[in-house]
């Protein structure tokens, strides 16, 4: 638990320097333009590439909040444990 | 902040078919059983049977290893020297739990009864990332050593390590498992080939594979001797049987970029997963009919990946687990009616 909200200060404190972290255009993973990118950089890329985003399976919104809980802690507390 | 994020991920990435396995239905039944490990995002990973009926992972990002009761679904987080990494975790003959450091150079176990963890550094300051780990009947550790090209061996009673580099520079020995007369057989992530070691003198002896851009991740070994093999690199699955010399492979179903990555064989049956396609497929192979069956590895409500190393329970279970969704699974291959 302790771990997990830990994550989420340190991912969204990310969020401000995250033009800097931007891919480039045309490279595997880069991100497509949109309000939310700057958001994707900075909280998703602590742990891994973005190129697990882009190559991934692709979800609905449901399953993108389903797949991400398993990674970041988002307020309020998803479902992201069996009891 | 959620509601942003999920919806440009759902707007940019939509659900698509570009790595979709080709599944093959068969008989067999299976049921998955799936416990949410509790540090996110913790890269969780093979998952193995302790004497006492507990399970325990490492959480390889989370710098953690873990223990759980699969009947209480009690889960406990044990975290690891600094940067450890741990890459497995492996059980010796009385219950110890150890870990590979494979980022700080080390091999190390944790008491259960104490909690205490003990350490060993490598002798060796070139033998940088201890990997796969098991144990022989005697006790002894033997590990690989992927990007430092060599292998190693621990005896836990005297803490003595010995390390032998390969003689082929990236070769990258990775999967590990012993055969029935005690000595190690390892597989090359790097370039077509297994080995064996002579257990008494760690001499090595080289099975060439017979195909270019071979890349073996993991090997298991039959009861009946023969040590079968993922081509990772080509998406085949192979088996040499080293009493004729005899290599044999076939095309894994979902082809050549399917990635074969773990594998074991249970009561003669060769399971492996695809961790090349979304979704990950668990595929079933019998050997007598030379046939494959496969599913879909589920999380919850969604499909991801992967399975990075498995293994059987006592009883004859899988442990397998997704590194993607922070599961480790169980799976129970239903026993047929019919007796075959
Ligand atoms: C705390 C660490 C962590 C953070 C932060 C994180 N992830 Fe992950 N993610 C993982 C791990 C671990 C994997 C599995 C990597 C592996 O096994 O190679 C993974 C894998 C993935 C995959 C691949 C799934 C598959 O197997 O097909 C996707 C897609 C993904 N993450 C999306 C995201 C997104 C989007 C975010 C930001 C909202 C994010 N991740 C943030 C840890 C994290």
């Amino acid at each position: 638990m302790r771990n997990r909200s830990a994550a989420w200060v340190a991912a969204a404190a990310l969020v401000s320097i995250a033009p800097f972290a931007a891919y480039a255009q045309g490279q595997p993973g880069a991100l497509p333009e949109g309000e939310a990118k700057p958001l994707v950089e900075g909280l998703c890329v602590s742990c891994h590439r973005t190129n697990l985003i882009t190559a991934s399976l692709g979800y609905t919104r449901d399953g993108w909040k389903e797949l991400i809980g398993t990674m970041i802690d988002r307020p309020p507390t998803p479902t992201c444990r069996t009891s | 902040m959620q509601d942003k994020l999920t919806g440009y991920l759902a707007a940019n990435f939509p659900p698509n078919t570009r790595r979709a396995p080709k599944l093959v239905s068969g008989p067999i039944q299976i049921t998955w059983k799936e416990w949410v490990n509790p540090q996110l995002g913790q890269r969780s990973r093979d998952p193995v049977e302790a004497q006492d009926g507990s399970i325990w992972w490492v959480g390889q990002f989370g710098n953690l290893m873990g223990r759980l009761d699969p009947k209480s679904g009690e889960m406990k987080e044990y975290q690891l020297p600094p940067n450890a990494m741990p890459h497995t975790v492996e059980i010796d003959p009385k219950g110890n739990a150890w870990f590979t450091g494979n980022k700080n150079g080390s091999v190390g176990y944790l008491d259960p009864k104490t909690g205490k963890t003990i350490v060993y550094k490598m002798p060796d300051p070139n033998a940088k990332d201890p990997h796969t780990l098991v144990f022989d009947k005697q006790g002894i550790a033997w590990f690989t050593l992927q990007n430092s090209n060599m292998i190693g061996r621990l005896n836990p009673e005297n803490g003595d390590i010995k390390l032998v580099t390969l003689n082929t520079p990236g070769s990258k020995p990775y999967g590990i498992k012993i055969d029935a007369e005690g000595n190690p057989w390892f597989s090359c992530n790097g370039r077509p080939c297994l080995y064996k070691v002579d257990a008494a003198t760690m001499a090595l002896t080289e099975i060439k594979l017979p195909l270019q851009g071979t890349t073996v991740r993991r090997l298991d070994i039959a009861e009946d001797g023969k040590i079968w093999y993922v081509n990772s690199g080509m998406g085949r699955l192979g088996m040499h049987d080293p009493k004729t010399g005899e290599t044999k492979e076939w095309p894994s179903p979902s082809g050549p970029r399917s990635h074969p990555y773990a594998i074991v064989v249970v009561d003669g049956i060769v399971w492996y997963n695809e961790s090349g396609m979304r979704p990950d497929p668990l595929v079933r192979f019998d050997p007598k009919t030379e046939t494959f069956q496969s599913w879909a590895i589920p999380s919850g409500n969604i499909y991801a990946g992967i399975i990075r190393h498995m293994r059987a329970t006592r009883d004859g279970t899988l442990l397998i687990h997704q590194s993607s969704t922070n599961r480790i699974m169980q799976v129970t291959v239903h026993k047929r009616a019919a007796a075959r």
